[in-house]
């Protein structure tokens, strides 16, 4: 009995383990090593104009993933911040776990608020005995949300950095199609990265992706 | 191509024929009749330049097929080298800036990496727990579910109304739920 448990449980686990150790072991090396990373890469060509063009993308990709990332954690913290106090107030249970699944999900571009209210909305229809009172929280959620979207992260990322919400939708369903539902979190990265590279091998052709027809 | 039209013209009338008791109308198939309407057609000026291009079209495209099918291929080697690259980019400025102060990139990253991991472990623990909790409560869950969508709309008219608090409410759904 315990052995047809363990079995399956195991051949689950394992793949996902080797994956976690991979993943820290990958993160670490690249850390401790990424001045001797840079220099390989630059090394990748012997003209001087394409190693300046390496090391240019290289540059800008670093700077703006990790802008990105950053001001993205930041304001995450204070949606889940945001999101246990009005658990709280409007009375859902485990108002903290609320908050650090709203913080936890709010990495994952369009899927990840749209998940969140779901678990709201669920969490009040089992909560309280209304669906309008249910209906509270999730309301409350997506008000934030817009905020957040409409009015923070513009003013404090720049609507130079915005890109258009169809190619934001297209890269997170292609790798979420892709690599399953890890290649959420990818999807904003690497569309950063791509469009990063095409902003210095194409510097006129900027407009086709930036958010307001401006171009990035 | 000039006697192959002119073979298929004959056959339709030899079918015609038939169809129509001998009387011989030369007419045409509809599809012979059909002529296509091409505004300004602009001809290119090489067929080989043409072709050439075409093909190196088709071999980017065969390229960008393989690499797709390499991406799902390689799904358990990827995923997790390229999560950890993109969130190494984001913490390499801390390292360069840990590296300022004289602590070595391999000190720092050991750091940076534990920091990490705690913080994941953290939130997994954390939603996890609340997973765990809801399922303990599963079998209550789904009759409150239950109670909850059949008469909503005259529960809401009775909160509005009354403002009867709602601990001693679905403590009272509880005690229905469990007597069932």
């Amino acid at each position: 009995m315990s052995s047809t448990l363990i079995t399956p449980l195991l051949s689950i686990l394992t793949p996902a383990i080797a994956q976690l150790l991979l993943f820290f072991a990958t993160l670490l090396f690249f850390l401790a090593s990424h001045q001797n990373f840079r220099r390989y890469l630059i090394a990748l060509s012997e003209k001087r104009k394409d190693r300046l063009r390496i090391l240019r993308i290289f540059n800008d990709v670093e700077r703006n993933l990790s802008r990105y990332v950053g001001t993205l954690t930041l304001i995450n913290i204070a949606i889940g911040a945001l999101t246990a106090t009005m658990a709280a107030l409007v009375g859902l249970p485990t108002p903290i776990a609320l908050g650090v699944l709203a913080f936890g999900l709010n990495f994952v571009p369009l899927i990840g608020p749209t998940i969140m209210t779901t678990v709201l909305f669920a969490v009040g229809l089992v909560t309280f005995p209304s669906i309008g009172y249910a209906l509270l929280a999730p309301a409350i959620f997506i008000a934030q949300s817009v905020i957040e979207g409409q009015f923070v992260t513009p003013n404090i990322v720049g609507r130079r950095m915005t890109v258009n919400p169809f190619a934001i939708f297209l890269s997170v369903a292609f790798w979420v199609w892709l690599w399953g539902p890890l290649g959420a979190l990818l999807a904003m990265p690497l569309l950063i990265v791509l469009m990063v590279a095409r902003g210095h091998i194409y510097p006129r052709s900027g407009v086709a992706l930036s958010g307001n027809g401006r171009p990035a | 191509m000039q006697l192959f039209s002119r073979r298929i013209v004959i056959c339709y009338l030899q079918f015609d024929a038939s169809k129509r008791g001998g009387t011989l109308k030369a007419s045409l198939s509809p599809a012979q009749r059909f002529r296509l309407d091409l505004v300004e057609p602009t001809p290119v000026a090489s067929r080989e330049l043409f072709w050439r291009r075409t093909t190196e079209i088709a071999i980017i495209g065969i390229f960008f097929l393989f690499v797709l099918a390499a991406l799902q291929f390689s799904r358990a080697l990827l995923l997790p080298v390229t999560l950890a690259i993109v969130v190494g980019m984001m913490m390499a400025p801390l390292v360069k800036g840990l590296a300022r102060i004289r602590i070595s990139p391999w000190i720092a990253s050991l750091l940076l990496v534990s920091v990490f991991f705690v913080a994941l472990c953290i939130l997994i623990v954390v939603v996890s727990g609340l997973v765990s909790e809801w399922v303990a409560k599963n079998s209550e869950m789904g009759q409150r579910f239950a109670t909850s969508f059949s008469s909503s709309s005259g529960r809401w008219r009775r909160y509005a109304t009354s403002k009867a608090d709602f601990p001693g409410r679905s403590a009272s759904i509880l005690a229905r739920s469990n007597s069932m």
